[in-house]
């Protein structure tokens, strides 16, 4: 299933991140190393507790890793000072968490349109999200607010907001973790779509067949990656 | 850009900041009307001091001193000194048109000359102007007196006709007309009086002659009587409205009153002629606005009186052949009032005309030496007054000062928690990549837009109060008294709250009963903040004034608030009275918090164990701070009546007949930016707070 990558977006390089507790320490990665191509869509899998979501935030620049790098388009993230990284993360990733994570005092549109407000303001902002949410089958409940709206339809929104700001890359944290099958079948067909317009996509999961949707399977195991078809079987 | 969004949207969905802007427009409000009643009575009582009685006055004991006409004229030989009056005062009775005796100060005066040296023609009720004015009340009064006078005429006719049962309702309407009526028609009659006692004479020369013009005294009398002009509160008939304005119902314009005095001798004893009296016609009335001066004192010319008084020159004749002098006695009078020369200081005016005085009195044995003769500036007259408002606004600024403190703790309570609640969507926020200063800066707005909506709001209810300050201390005075508005209506509204609450809460609270310790500490914040607000405070007024003793008197001031006697130690008193402060900040901390926290609850937020627990906790603190008001509540009564001086503006005590006011727009500029500034530090480490908090640790949860 997997191909060969031209141009890697992503490189994570020996990537160690401990945890210390009450004068415990859990290494949850113990060196992980990871190419992502453009346009490859990755699934991450993973028992609950081996550092999936660690990994994530990682590569997005939102935790910082005790030893080892992740390169984004051959830049260094954890070389840029916190301001640039978050500007970063605001042009260049999109995140998608298994709860959702709307804000409740905004409504469906200005939930979408937040990611653009951070930052530089796109042109036409507003159009762009009521084109996104028209995409992901939201157009009549743009002035509802998350409260309003069912699981499936809120991680919708969420995937909407995700996108505003054209990210090179979508990280998704279980995104049907919270959702029943049907539903999230739905969202999983959203990000085949995604991935067929040529979207870079990594997503976290515990669920084999979940994962099998993606072009590309790995398992996070005792802190390290491997690939599904040679660990397994 | 979406900074703001989230600032508008978190001040729109909450309560709570209702709380916070409630808390800083009530401290701007309190402390603009504290600042502009205290200026006004400052401004008021350095203006009126002087403009009343001089810059500094000599005098003697009733018995008056002789050879003053020599004295002023050496006094005016001094640079510092720009004019000089005489006075003869004594005590008198005063028989009324409706035969009541009253008890008056009597003073003799030129009224030419004393007024170079006081305002007496400002004072001056009775002019041109409000003749106009008063006709255009009459006007009114007639036209409403007319028109209830048809009404009752009309239901006259209808109640000879009607038949018992509504004859006794058609009464009961006739009684109520005639009720109305009865003021307006003494004002009616009364102003005709005035106005006719005044056709064709000009009201303020009358007052500045003190005599009495042709024709202006009806019935024409053909004795002849000399002028008098009385103080305005003297009659009490001329009843005084809020706005300060009179309402003359039984004026004694141009009535003949008998003035009874007691003549001295040289002595000072009562001479053997007995009293004297004489008639006195009563040209102007006197406005000062010092209810003091203004209830009991009026004025006659320095010769009459002077005369009454048997002070004048006089060459004693014998009686049965009156060209043989037995004897001469110079003239004396009781009083020179000295005003000071332009940028010449009352201090400096009393030193020169002391050291005159000492020469001048030396060549003549019947003058007294300094020390006897007394020569005081006008504030030595007005001290005892003087140190009590400093004291007072003293107090009122440390407490005002304490208070301010207060909502910028609460503003940091309310911010604290908000942040707290919101600790997850700050997470999702740096997720989508805000960063840290846009972070920490959307709750820096959110404390801006409170600071500068709390100040406008603040001022606006300040400017209400402040101009209406003497229809609100009427009310209060005859309403209800400040004690029921100060003490009662919040204990009222306490209990009524807790009741409501307490049932609510136990209700819902009543299986889930944990008490969180983590609530304990906005509690236990208090302690110490309230123990550092008054070393800071302290401190502050220490610098401020360098007044060691007075920071003393405070804090017994404040333990006396408590009920507990203040110990004479003044290390002892500082600290109780921070003891005192401390726990009563914690109180407030926990009644606050329970209260938000009982908020939450309604909207459907929090667990109703913290809420519960948090309920107990502030009413278990509310009652020891209601203990703490209820031991003391005579003592913080009377306290608050003199501290705050509204219940009862006395106006015996505090002099001015209505609290002056004096609002400056660069103070209440600088209160409004001051509140700004507190807001933005009560959510300064509230904000910082939400910056630093780490995203991954609240994207973990749901
Ligand atoms: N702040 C922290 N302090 C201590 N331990 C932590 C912290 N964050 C994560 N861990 C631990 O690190 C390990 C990995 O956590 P992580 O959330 O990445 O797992 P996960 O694979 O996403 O699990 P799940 O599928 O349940 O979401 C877990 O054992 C967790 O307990
Ligand atoms: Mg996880």
């Amino acid at each position: 299933m997997s191909k060969p990558q031209a141009q890697p977006i992503v490189r994570v390089e020996a990537l160690h991140k401990h945890y210390h507790m009450g004068g415990e320490d859990l290494h949850v990665l113990r060196g992980v190393d990871l190419t992502v191509g453009r346009g490859e869509w990755l699934a991450v899998l993973g028992a609950s507790g081996s550092g999936k979501s660690t990994l994530l935030h990682l590569i997005g620049g939102l935790d910082t890793p005790d030893e080892g790098n992740v390169y984004f388009d051959g830049q260094s993230v954890f070389e840029l000072p916190l301001p640039k990284r978050d500007r970063f993360r605001n042009q260049h990733c999109g995140f998608v968490f298994q709860f959702y994570h709307l804000l409740p005092e905004l409504n469906v549109l200005e939930n979408t349109m937040l990611t653009g407000m951070i930052g530089t303001r796109p042109a036409a902002l507003r159009e762009r999200a009521a084109e996104l949410l028209e995409r992901v089958g939201l157009t009549e409940r743009l002035k509802h607010k998350p409260k309003q709206l069912s699981g499936g339809e809120r991680q919708r929104v969420a995937i909407a907001r995700a996108l505003i700001n054209g990210p090179d890359l979508l990280l998704a944290d279980e995104p049907t973790g919270n959702l029943d099958r049907k539903t999230g079948e739905h969202i999983l067909d959203l990000f085949s779509e995604l991935h067929a317009g040529g979207q870079t996509i990594i997503m976290v999961t515990h669920d084999a067949q979940i994962a099998d949707r993606s072009n590309r399977e790995l398992t996070l195991d005792g802190g390290r990656l491997a690939a599904v078809a040679t660990t397994a079987e | 850009m979406y900074k703001l969004l989230l600032t508008f949207r978190y001040l729109r969905r909450k309560l709570i900041p209702l709380f916070a802007l409630a808390a800083v427009a009530l401290c701007v409000a309190m402390l603009i009307t504290v600042i502009s009643i205290m200026g006004g009575f400052v401004d008021h009582m350095t203006n009126a001091g002087s403009k009343l009685m001089g810059d500094v006055r000599l005098s003697t004991g009733a018995e008056g001193f002789p050879h003053y006409e020599q004295l002023i004229d050496e006094l005016k030989k001094l640079p510092e000194v720009e004019a000089a009056a005489v006075q003869v005062k004594t005590w008198g009775l005063l028989k009324t048109p409706s035969e009541r005796t009253l008890v008056v100060e009597v003073v003799g005066v030129r009224p030419d000359e004393i007024n170079r040296v006081t305002n007496y023609s400002e004072t001056v009720y009775w002019t041109e102007d409000r003749l106009a004015e008063q006709r255009e009340r009459y006007r009114e009064n007639k036209a409403r007196y007319d028109e209830l006078e048809r009404r009752f005429l009309k239901l006259k006719d209808r109640y000879a006709a009607a038949d018992e049962q509504r004859k006794a309702e058609l009464l009961e309407q006739l009684r109520k007309i005639d009720d109305e009526q009865r003021d307006l028609r003494f004002n009616v009659i009364g102003l005709t009086q005035v106005f006719d006692a005044y056709a064709g004479v000009d009201p303020e020369s009358l007052a500045m002659s003190l005599n009495v013009a042709e024709g202006f005294e009806k019935p024409a009398n053909p004795r002849p009587a000399y002028g008098m002009a009385v103080g305005i509160e003297v009659n009490t008939a001329n009843m005084r409205h809020e706005d300060g304005s009179y309402n003359i119902l039984r004026p004694w314009i141009g009535q003949r009153l008998p003035l009874t005095v007691l003549p001295l001798t040289s002595a000072g004893n009562v001479s053997q002629t007995g009293a004297e009296s004489l008639d006195f016609v009563v040209v102007n009335e006197l406005h000062s606005g010092l209810f003091d001066t203004d209830s009991k004192r009026v004025y006659v010319p320095f010769d009459v009186l002077q005369e009454m008084l048997q002070m004048q020159q006089a060459e004693l004749v014998d009686e049965m052949d009156p060209t043989k002098v037995v004897d001469t006695s110079p003239a004396r009078a009781s009083s020179i009032m000295v005003k000071a020369a332009p940028d010449v200081s009352p201090e400096q005016l009393r030193e020169a005309v002391s050291r005159q005085y000492a020469q001048f009195q030396q060549p003549y044995s019947d003058l007294l030496p300094e020390p006897y003769m007394s020569i005081v500036t006008w504030k030595q007259l007005l001290s005892d007054l003087i140190r009590t408002v400093q004291n007072e606004k003293n107090l009122m600024l440390f407490l005002f000062m304490g208070i301010s403190g207060v909502s910028v703790i609460l503003i940091f309570v309310i911010f604290y928690m908000t942040v707290k609640e919101k600790t997850r969507d700050i997470g999702t926020l740096r997720a989508l990549g805000a960063s840290q200063s846009g972070i920490a800066s959307i709750f820096l707005m959110y404390a801006g837009v409170i600071g500068v909506i709390g100040a406008v709001i603040g001022a606006v209810i300040a400017v209400l109060i402040v101009r209406n300050i003497n229809e609100i201390h009427t009310w209060l005075g005859n309403g209800f008294g400040a004690c029921v508005v100060i003490v009662g209506a919040p204990l009222a509204l306490g209990l009524l709250y807790a009741a409501v609450a307490a049932t609510h809460l136990v209700l819902r609270a009543m299986f889930d009963w944990s008490a969180r310790t983590t609530y304990l500490r906005t509690t236990l914040i208090g302690l110490p903040t309230g123990l550092l607000m008054m070393v800071v405070a302290n401190l502050l007024v220490w610098l401020v004034t360098g007044d060691a003793k007075l920071v003393g008197s405070i804090n017994r001031q404040l333990v006396q608030l408590t009920g507990i006697s203040p110990p004479q130690s003044p290390v002892l008193a500082y600290a109780l009275s921070a003891g005192v402060v401390a726990v009563a900040l914690a109180a407030l901390f926990a009644v606050i918090e329970g209260q938000m926290i009982v908020i939450d609850l309604r909207l459907g937020h929090r667990s109703k164990a913290k809420a519960a627990a948090m309920f107990v906790l502030g009413v278990v603190a509310a009652a020891v701070g209601l203990a703490v008001v209820f031991l003391g509540v005579d003592n913080l009564t009377a306290q608050l009546n003199e501290a705050l001086g509204i219940t009862i503006w006395d106006r015996r005590v505090y002099f001015f007949d209505r609290i002056p006011t004096n609002m400056k727009t660069h103070e209440v500029l600088i209160i409004c930016f001051l509140a700004l500034f507190a807001s933005l530090c009560g959510a300064l480490i509230p904000a910082l707070r939400a910056s630093f908090t780490d995203p991954v640790e609240t994207l973990r949860y749901e």
